[in-house]
């Protein structure tokens, strides 16, 4: 099966972004007390785990939003929760606590829990897929608005060039701090993400089917949001935004596992974590004094990726 | 073993869609819902089902009134086969049989299912996905899908539309055997006249959401189309056919 091989692939990817970078460290010094051995247990090590761990919740989100919006074509990004934790982060930079993770990360979350609290607010109680995506697209609207706010308010040069710098995404100089922070909250959006399966897989059928196989959809529509605006949120709390994973793992994924909503859970969570830890090994071997942010790699290599699937899928269409 | 409904109404958005509806259904029968377009015949089926609220009257689940059952309790008694439209993720024909199992958190591989896929012809394809399938061959699939729930009622809404004569009688035939062989209480809307009046033990005839009869008779069928019929005996059952005017 499918499965043992994506695990075999996120061993393989967490080694190989262990091991890769301008400074290439060999298994064997790896707990050596050396610079190697420092390099691997301060930088390495909390890069490659944040690395697995963001891109299997973007996996994960993004192939519970898919199956909960029934739409190929659903992102992390489209229920708003990534811009308004970008916009709790960037206030945090404002207002010069951007060099403390954790003071950052909490205002990150905040800017992500706030927002979840519009979104529930909007699209929480009734309405369908639409008052979601609508939601989604105003608490999106918003955030970035402001965003682009404080950035033209900024104090000085440096605040701007380090916010814009942020927003890019990046696992560049993470701690094991930042894991120790972000974990839980991923930890529990998984979990809670795990239980959607049952009524993703009934909504195959269309919403009064799904009903009638016994889903209650409200607390699905809640389950929904809660999951990906705990593991979208810390993710971007920890690492900026990184885009296209949550799109991309779970429609290549569907070709080799079938399209059964429930059975592209776990794959989608292995296939993100192999995708994040490939890209940002990559990165760190472009040449040149710095590297390419993980946030534009992504764009790069997302953007044809979307425009691609977008004229296959009208191909079928029509 | 009985729906009964008691002067049940329905208003949508202030508009009267049902009104003020009565009547009996039993296990063990097919009930054919009959009537022109709008004529509420797929509302009454979603508020049997809960999935239309009712403004006004009452139904009851054997003594049980229907809307106090759990969402869970209430889909492993009652069957929906909506009127046909494309699944969303093209799954394997087992994979969408298998869904019928939810109500009792089964799964694909439950016998329930290979019973559900011999029953109505579709084992042999069981495994190639459903986008692969012709007209005939999902309709089918999906009514598999609907006998794996083994639920005491089924609610067929159109499910002869767009079949071959060969394919409507196959699925007519299933949904009888469901009634009178494993007691099912089937309730099914059709518009082909004549399949009605072969299936139907009983018949409800609607019109501008009340019922209007239930004989299926020439002079009720007009009343409720506003055109003239013709009821002429061929083979084992009867004939129904509009006449020229």
């Amino acid at each position: 099966m499918i499965r043992p091989l994506l695990i075999l692939f996120t061993i393989l990817a967490f080694l190989l972004s262990l091991a890769a970078g301008k400074v290439w460290i060999a298994p064997a010094d790896w707990f050596a007390n050396s610079a190697d051995g420092w390099i691997m247990a301060e930088l390495r090590l909390p890069r490659a785990i944040l690395g697995a761990s963001i891109g299997a919740v973007l996996g994960l989100s993004g192939a519970v939003l898919q199956g909960y919006l029934r739409n190929p074509l659903a992102d992390p990004a489209v229920v708003g929760i990534s811009a308004s934790a970008a916009l709790g982060a960037v206030l945090a930079i404002f207002f010069g606590f951007g060099l403390s993770p954790i003071t950052l990360f909490g205002f990150a979350m905040t800017g992500a829990g706030l927002g979840l609290i519009a979104l529930i607010a909007i699209a929480g109680r009734s309405g369908g897929p639409l008052g979601f995506i609508l939601g989604g697209v105003v608490l999106a609207t918003l955030s970035g608005a402001l965003t682009s706010f404080v950035i033209s308010i900024a104090p000085n040069p440096f605040a701007t060039s380090e916010i814009i710098n942020w927003l890019m995404g990046a696992l560049t100089d993470r701690s094991m701090a930042d894991v120790a922070i972000a974990l839980p909250f991923m930890s529990i959006g998984c979990l809670i993400l795990m239980t959607t399966g049952r009524g993703l897989d009934a909504l195959t059928l269309g919403e009064d089917s799904a009903i009638t196989l016994g889903v209650d959809l409200a607390r699905l529509r809640l389950t929904v949001i809660f999951g990906v605006g705990l593991c979208v949120g810390a993710s971007v709390a920890v690492s900026g935004v990184i885009g296209f994973v949550g799109l991309i793992v779970p429609h290549l994924l569907r070709g080799v596992v079938g399209e059964k909503p429930s059975a592209l859970l776990i794959p989608s969570a292995l296939g993100g974590a192999i995708l994040t830890l490939t890209a940002d090994a990559l990165v760190r071997l472009t040449p040149g004094v710095g590297e390419v942010r993980l946030g534009i790699a992504m764009a790069l290599i997302g953007a044809p990726f979307f425009l691609w699937m977008m004229l296959r899928v009208r191909g079928r269409a029509l | 073993m009985t729906i009964t409904l008691e002067n049940i109404s329905v208003r949508i958005g202030g508009t009267p869609i049902l009104s003020g509806m009565s009547g009996r259904l039993q296990r063990g029968r097919v009930t054919a819902l009959i009537g022109p377009n709008g004529a509420g015949k797929t509302t009454l089926l979603r508020a049997l089902l809960g999935l239309q609220p009712i403004s006004d009257g009452t139904i009851a689940l054997d003594s049980v009134i229907a809307s106090t059952l759990s969402t869970n309790e209430r889909a492993r008694r009652l069957a929906y086969l909506p009127q046909s439209s494309a699944p969303h993720w093209n799954i394997t024909a087992r994979e969408l049989v298998g869904l019928g199992r939810l109500p009792w958190r089964g799964t694909a591989q439950d016998p329930a299912v290979t019973d559900a896929l011999t029953a109505t012809d579709t084992l042999g394809f069981a495994d190639r996905p459903i986008n692969t399938l012709s007209g005939g061959e999902r309709a089918r699939v999906m009514l598999a899908r609907v006998l794996a729930g083994q639920s005491e009622w089924i609610f067929a809404d159109e499910p002869l539309a767009n079949l071959d004569p060969r394919h409507q009688r196959d699925v007519m035939l299933r949904l009888k055997s469901a009634a009178h062989d494993e007691g099912k209480g089937v309730i099914v809307v059709v518009h082909e006249l004549s399949a009605a009046a072969e299936i139907a033990d009983d018949v409800l005839i609607l019109k501008g959401g009340r019922v209007i009869g239930t004989i299926f008779d020439a002079p009720t069928l007009e009343a409720a189309f506003e055109m003239p019929f013709d009821l002429i005996p061929h083979g084992k059952g009867i004939a129904v056919l509009p006449r020229a005017i």
